[in-house]
């Protein structure tokens, strides 16, 4: 059971997927703009992230929160999944540049999501007990 | 002649006035020597006949009035030796010589008296002239005189003159060479000028440089189309520019397009595939039956549109060369059920059609792109669909090993109406040569396979067809379970390379870049493959770096603050202990050659190509990430799984199903694991015992180990485990890619050698 922070504009893909997370066990909290999604990793703590890349028809919104979180030390901890309908091979470089943690592709394999949300929440908890062994 | 051809312009002219002005020189000369010559000769017959004319007149008194007549025209003739000119005379009376000059000569060698008649010609360089004598007595008969004058002057006359035509012609042929050299400038510098303008053209590929023009002649005729041929290169690559750069912005105009086209089309799909997706299964089993079947459609359409989609974006990136795949290791289970394939069950319900799926309990892994696979075997299947009614799907796959590699056969088969040998040779025909405009295609299943064959030779294998009509078709995919490309980066003999070449920071791959970002992302990327990578920002420090720690690579950015990649390049190169380390540059600027000529061992262009960059590291026979592991596990389906996850990940994983078997392996192997595996509790020998085995053995008490257990550790037992054991994973917890995370992550910790001395703590991870 993982506490999910989910940034996405559009409310049908906010309404469904946070259902299925729901329905998979996981806490969901929402926002529908990267302002408000950053607020809300501050306030709230979240396990994780997943951010919706194009936000309001601005393709590189998400890709500019993921820096505003990775460049806090006290959020960038927290791993971020981006969410995008572009196949593009450069979006996923793009946003593992940006810093996100993890790039998955519209229509989400949900249950490849889950698996990947479970990988990273469990390596990040992991990660806070000790110290990294990269720093 | 020949060697004439390749004189200089400037010789040639100068030459050609030379050798004409002695041409010339010599016919005047010629003619005023023969000319010369002749007056000469005509002067002196003339002077000849003059004195003939007043000897004859003399000779003729004496003779009609003397009374001794021969004695004194003898004595007559005397006088003629006061010419010098004159060599002889004599007078001829009936046919006889009567008087003689000179006197003691005999009488033959004075000429025979030939006619009468007045005469004169030229004979053995002396000029003989014959003059009648007027005798009153008619009785003597033929009364003649004949005069004879040297010619020797003459000749010696002709050579003086020739000589003197000849220093005339030495003498003229310098002063021509003098003036010729002046002259020949006038036609040979506009051409000499114009010939360096035209070298310097083609040699600087400048084409605004025009030649300078000296007159209005030929040259000047050449000069000008010269120029005006400049003008047209100049304007058509103007043009071919302009062109290019319109054909360029057409491109990303295109692409934009496509890109936004599908995410636009995309998005809605997504939503209503996600949307479906959970409540499908509750709807099929507790809903009416209308509405399981209404939403199916919904669900299948969805999808079909979907891979619609995802054929336009993948034809037009196979025609763009932007077909790029993404190597990663997967369960061939897992392909087959997750993603795309799914729900392939369900969307794949068309026509009454059964699906079957023919698979055995046990594929093992395969290295591919899973995408691209799932990708193929949905058109396969959705094909299969289309034309087949009331009949069977069918999915099946196996594995099987040729020449020491393992293969998979994936094979689509209906029971459709099959196709004849004329359809079957149309089948995979390359989009670009079927007729009808792209739009025309789809729908049909041309494009779908088209892409499908060069999918499938993209990940190194191809696919074939099997069909008669009536009875149906099979459409089979044979794929190399690590295809042949990708074998070759691995390691040959892990275990060999493990003794040879241990993993150390000798191993590593230096990253030199300033760019933080750019850093990291190089970072995360050849960590996550399983590189020792060390970082340097600047080219000064990465040149530091790279003395102190020897990489195995360098990948080098060329825009950098202190010294560019270019200097850095050239330093690493004059030091003979780096030079044959292989840089690869990065960079945004195309300038590959100058890389290359300055000793470049391969050259990547911004945005980095993360796979191209993966492969050119692959090709420098970097240490194997990792090396030989020991799995110590009782559990027959956990050991297979573990080592399995351990080979997956290019270790080379022994096993032994207890802690005695495992000592006698290490014992009896030549080379000491990286890395044991090991479950605690075992029969013959537990883990505790292992442990306290390994840590008799100095050598093995290096061994980093991880344990992998079901039991619940005790303070007591995590104390009896101690300083060797580097992590604990509760077993049943952790996902495959966990463990081979932490592994990974454990052998990095541990190898260099600065981690090893500072000791291991006991780290229990709840996962």
């Amino acid at each position: 059971m993982s506490k999910i922070l989910y940034i996405e504009d559009e409310e049908d893909n906010r309404i469904i997927t946070s259902h299925r997370l729901i329905m998979a066990g996981h806490q969901v909290l929402l926002a529908e703009d990267t302002v408000e999604g950053i607020a809300k990793a501050r306030a709230d703590a979240p396990d994780l992230i997943l951010m919706d890349l194009k936000i309001k028809d601005d393709e590189t919104a998400g890709l500019e929160a993921t820096r505003q979180l990775k460049a806090d030390p006290k959020l960038r901890r927290i791993p971020v999944i981006a969410v995008t309908a572009f196949t593009e091979a450069e979006k996923r470089t793009e946003s593992l540049r940006a810093g996100c943690d993890d790039h998955v592709v519209r229509p989400i394999d949900f249950p490849q999501l889950l698996k990947r949300i479970e990988t990273l929440v469990t390596a990040s908890r992991s990660a806070l007990n000790q110290t990294s062994p990269f720093s | 002649m020949h060697r004439f051809k390749h004189w200089p312009i400037k010789v040639k002219i100068t030459a050609i006035l030379v050798v004409t002005s002695w041409v010339s020189l010599l016919a005047a000369s010629a003619a005023f020597v023969v000319g010369e010559f002749f007056d000469y000769r005509k002067e002196r017959v003339r002077e000849g006949s003059t004195l003939a004319q007043f000897v004859a007149l003399g000779c003729a008194d004496i003779l009609n009035l003397s009374p001794n007549p021969h004695g004194e025209t003898e004595e007559f003739l005397k006088h003629l030796g006061v010419n010098k000119e004159v060599k002889l005379a004599c007078v001829y009376v009936d046919g006889k010589i009567i008087a003689k000059y000179p006197s003691e000569w005999a009488s033959d060698q004075f000429p025979p008296m030939s006619n009468s008649k007045d005469a004169h010609y030229a004979k053995d360089s002396l000029a003989f002239i014959w003059r009648r004598l007027p005798l009153t007595d008619p009785t003597k008969k033929n009364p003649a005189l004949c005069l004879s004058m040297s010619l020797d002057w003459l000749n010696s006359r002709f050579w003086k003159s020739a000589t003197t035509s000849g220093l005339v012609m030495v003498g003229s042929s310098l002063l021509a060479i003098l003036i010729s050299a002046k002259l020949q400038r006038i036609i040979s510098k506009p051409i000499l000028d114009l010939s360096s303008d035209a070298k310097e053209v083609s040699g600087k590929m400048d084409y605004s440089i025009r030649a300078k023009k000296h007159s209005n002649d030929e040259i000047g005729l050449l000069t000008d189309s010269f120029n005006e041929m400049l003008s047209q290169i100049q304007k058509r690559d103007a043009e071919l520019l302009e062109a290019r750069q319109a054909a360029e912005k057409a491109n990303r105009a295109k692409s934009t397009f496509l890109s936004v086209m599908s995410h636009e089309m995309r998005t809605p799909l997504a939503a209503i595939i996600s949307a479906l997706e959970p409540i499908l299964p509750e709807v099929n089993k507790q809903g009416p039956a209308l509405w399981s079947e209404f939403l199916s459609i919904c669900y299948r359409q969805a999808r079909h549109m979907l891979n619609q989609i995802n054929d336009i974006l993948d034809i037009s990136r196979i025609e763009a060369g932007k077909m790029s795949v993404t190597w990663m290791d997967a369960e061939v289970k897992e392909i087959l059920e997750g993603g795309a394939m799914g729900g392939m069950p369900i969307f794949l319900r068309t026509n009454n059609n059964r699906f079957v799926l023919e698979c055995p309990g046990d594929l093992g892994t395969m290295r591919t792109d899973v995408d691209k696979l799932r990708r193929c075997l949905i058109n396969l299947l959705s094909n299969a669909g289309k034309f087949t009614k009331n009949g069977t799907v069918t999915l099946s796959v196996s594995r099987w090993a040729k020449d020491g590699s393992d293969w998979l056969t994936f094979q689509v088969r209906d029971t459709g109406k099959g196709m004849t040998q004329e359809e079957l040779g149309r089948l995979f025909v390359p989009f670009s040569q079927a007729s009808g405009s792209i739009g025309q295609k789809f729908g049909g299943h041309g494009l779908g396979l088209a892409i499908t064959k060069d999918l499938c030779q993209r990940l190194g294998g191809d696919i074939r067809v099997e069909s008669e009509p009536g009875k149906g078709s099979a459409f089979i995919i044979d794929l190399p379970a690590i295809s042949a490309e990708q074998r070759t980066e691995l390691p040959v003999s892990p275990i060999a390379s493990s003794a040879s070449a241990p993993l150390n920071e000798e191993g590593c791959v230096l990253v030199i870049d300033d760019d933080p970002e750019m850093r990291r992302l190089l970072g995360q990327l050849l960590q996550r493959e399983g590189f020792h990578v060390e970082l340097a920002a600047s080219g000064l420090e990465g040149l530091q770096r790279a003395r102190e720690l020897r990489p195995k690579v360098i990948t080098l950015d060329v825009l950098m603050p202190d010294i560019d990649g270019w200097a850095v390049l050239s330093q690493l190169k004059s030091d003979p202990d780096l030079a044959s380390v292989p840089v690869v540059m990065i960079t945004v600027w195309p300038e590959s050659e100058r890389a290359f000529a300055l000793g470049v061992a391969d050259y990547l262009s911004k945005p980095v190509d993360s796979q191209r960059l993966l492969a050119t590291l692959k090709k420098y026979q970097l240490p194997p990430p990792a090396n030989h592991a020991l799995v110590v596990e009782d559990d027959p389906d956990m050991r297979s799984l573990l080592r399995q996850a351990l080979q997956a990940a290019d270790w080379a994983a022994t096993a032994a199903e207890n802690g005695k078997a495992a000592l006698e392996q290490i014992a009896r192997s030549p080379n000491t694991p990286a890395l044991i595996i090991l479950d605690l509790m075992m029969p013959v020998m537990d883990g505790f015992e292992f442990i306290a085995e390994l840590q008799k053995n100095e050598k093995w008490r290096r061994i980093p180990v991880v344990v992998v257990s079901a039991k619940d550790l005790t303070i007591e037992d995590q104390r009896r485990l101690g300083g060797q054991v580097t992590e604990i994973l509760k077993k049943g917890s952790f996902s495959r890619e966990e463990l081979l995370q932490s592994v990974r992550q454990t052998v990095r910790q541990l190898l260099p050698a600065k981690a090893i001395e500072s000791g291991r703590k006991v780290e229990i991870r709840s996962v």
